[in-house]
């Protein structure tokens, strides 16, 4: 405790009684939950610990020993600290308790709590003590962030699930409606015509289309699927990406273009091999097919590796790219094409597919382009991502 | 009738167009992959007073979409009434895109691919019937 004399109202108290009572209190100090600290205002205007319970100890792994005694700034982490040093002020000008929540960063993890701080006065009225009482919400916090995130993916998902029902019935009527007008004219066409023969050719075309969307139906749901048997496995991402180039050097070597990619050998990356296989194979082959007349393609392919924020990989091109303020996240959508007129348009899978294979392990692409610049792809994959993947 | 078709899918344009030739409908059908270039052309013709009578238009095409291409129009709105009857022709049957159609003066009509002869002849009568026979 500190030297300073506590005023006692009853001054006949013998030494063995106030030791009795110091026990006590600390013994009801240490079984509260709550984290209670008593801090005493130096004359430097520092703050030093005098005191903390045992549910201190629990909550921020700090042994109390070592905080009896300490200078705040020595216990509190920044950018907690600069905080909790304001309010300390405010406490000690308002003369009042002061509360607020707070969230830090202790070796036993992050701790979130109400904090109150109380000024005790002396008899000129200075404040020399606060007491200090953090009302662990850490839990509460925790199930309120998981509930979150929780909404946050069911909306994600329901609107995810309408936008393909949408395009999918959409994507299926043009090519029935097409079948439907053919069989329509060729009722009426003469059949030694040109005409009905290149009808009927064009009616057998609206058909297979339509096989073909079904056939991405079938896919994009199997992936969903296959989702709840996937566990990761550590990726060579280096090697993946040479073997999904090797069917698209032909194309690469015919459009002149050149690929660099500057991905260390050793860089494994928790995920699936064939999902890797599959985003390089439309990156690369996206960058052949919308590559510039103007100049030989080139491609950039990097990683980059951060401990907080995992592995980012980039795809790079030179190519003739899109305009970002019409495109939005759309790029990212089904059957969603950004590139007219023919020979080189897409059906507009090849990004749908790369996104949902980046997330199903638990990673994020982004884009950024410009016109007539280039396109660069950006995939983040947290640190340790195999524990966020779904299971 | 001067006819512009504009649509991405080339399919759909080749069967509209043979469904129109066979009602009589037009012998100058102009057909457009991009809603851009239609409507550069539309703008040249309009100076030179050789708009075409009617238009056909898809909705979902990349680049310029068929709502975008109406919207670039409306500048244009007071030389184009009473001369160019623009249809939209889509194979989406979402009420939204209806709705919408009606929120543009110049569209006359909105009809679900594929044409069909009975709104072909619809056309032709309410846009006087003189429809030029091949």
């Amino acid at each position: 405790m500190s030297e300073r004399e506590v005023p006692l109202s009853e001054p006949t108290l013998s030494y063995a009684d106030l030791a009795k009572r110091e026990h006590q209190l600390s013994v009801i100090f240490n079984t509260i939950a709550d984290v209670t600290f008593v801090l005493s205002v130096e004359d430097d205007g520092r703050y030093r610990f005098i005191f903390a319970n045992s549910a201190f100890e629990k909550a921020t792994g700090v042994p109390v020993e070592k905080v009896a005694g300490s200078y705040v700034s020595d216990v509190i982490p920044e950018p907690s600290l600069s905080l909790v040093l304001t309010k300390y002020e405010e406490a000690i000008r308002t003369s009042q308790r002061v509360s607020w929540l707070e969230t830090s960063d202790y070796p036993t993890g992050r701790v979130t709590g109400e904090v109150s701080v109380t000024p005790v006065h002396d008899e000129a009225g200075r404040c020399y003590q606060l007491v200090g009482v953090v009302h662990d919400l850490t839990k509460e916090k925790q199930a309120e962030e998981r509930q979150l995130l929780l909404t946050e993916q069911l909306v994600q998902q329901n609107s995810d699930l309408q936008q393909f029902t949408y395009i999918v019935s959409h994507n299926l009527r043009a090519p029935l409606a097409n079948a439907l007008g053919f069989t329509d004219l060729l009722s009426r066409l003469d059949k030694r015509s040109d005409t009905f023969d290149v009808s009927l050719q064009h009616l057998r075309t609206s058909i297979q289309q339509l096989d073909q969307v079904m056939m991405d139906v079938n896919n994009i749901l199997s992936l969903r699927d296959s989702q709840d048997g996937y566990r990761p496995e550590p990726v060579p991402v280096a090697a993946v990406c040479q073997q999904a180039l090797l069917s698209l050097q032909e194309a690469l070597r015919d459009c002149g273009g050149q690929l660099h990619n500057a991905i260390p050998a050793t860089l494994h990356v928790a995920g699936s091999r064939a999902y890797f296989h599959s985003i390089f194979h439309n990156l690369i082959s996206n960058a052949i097919k919308y590559r510039s007349d103007a100049r030989p393609l080139q491609i950039d392919i990097a990683a980059a590796q951060d401990p907080r924020l995992g592995t980012i990989l980039t795809v790079r091109d030179n190519g003739s790219g899109f305009d970002q303020e019409k495109a939005s996240d759309n790029i990212f959508q089904l059957y969603r094409r950004f590139h007219g007129g023919t020979g080189t348009a897409g059906r507009g899978i090849g990004l749908f597919l790369v996104k949902a294979h980046a997330e199903a392990m638990g990673g994020a692409i982004s884009v950024r382009s410009r016109l007539d610049e280039g396109t660069e792809f950006t995939l983040h994959f947290r640190p340790r991502a195999d524990e966020n993947l779904p299971h | 009738m001067k006819t512009y078709l504009i649509d991405d899918d080339n399919l759909a344009t080749y069967l509209t167009e043979q469904l129109l030739r066979a009602e009589g409908f037009s012998n100058t059908i102009c057909t457009f992959q991009s809603a851009q270039k239609a409507l550069d052309k539309l703008l040249m013709r309009a100076k030179e007073n050789l708009m075409p009578q009617v238009v056909f238009l898809d909705l979902n095409m990349p680049e310029m979409d068929g709502w975008q291409f109406l919207d670039a129009l409306a500048p244009y709105e007071e030389e184009l009434r009473g001369h160019c009857a623009i249809y939209i022709l889509t194979s989406s049957l979402a009420l939204a895109d209806l709705e919408k159609s009606k929120e543009y003066d110049l569209v006359a009509g909105l009809i679900h691919k594929p044409l069909d002869s009975g709104e072909i002849r619809a056309i032709q009568s309410k846009l006087g019937g003189d429809a030029d026979a091949e």
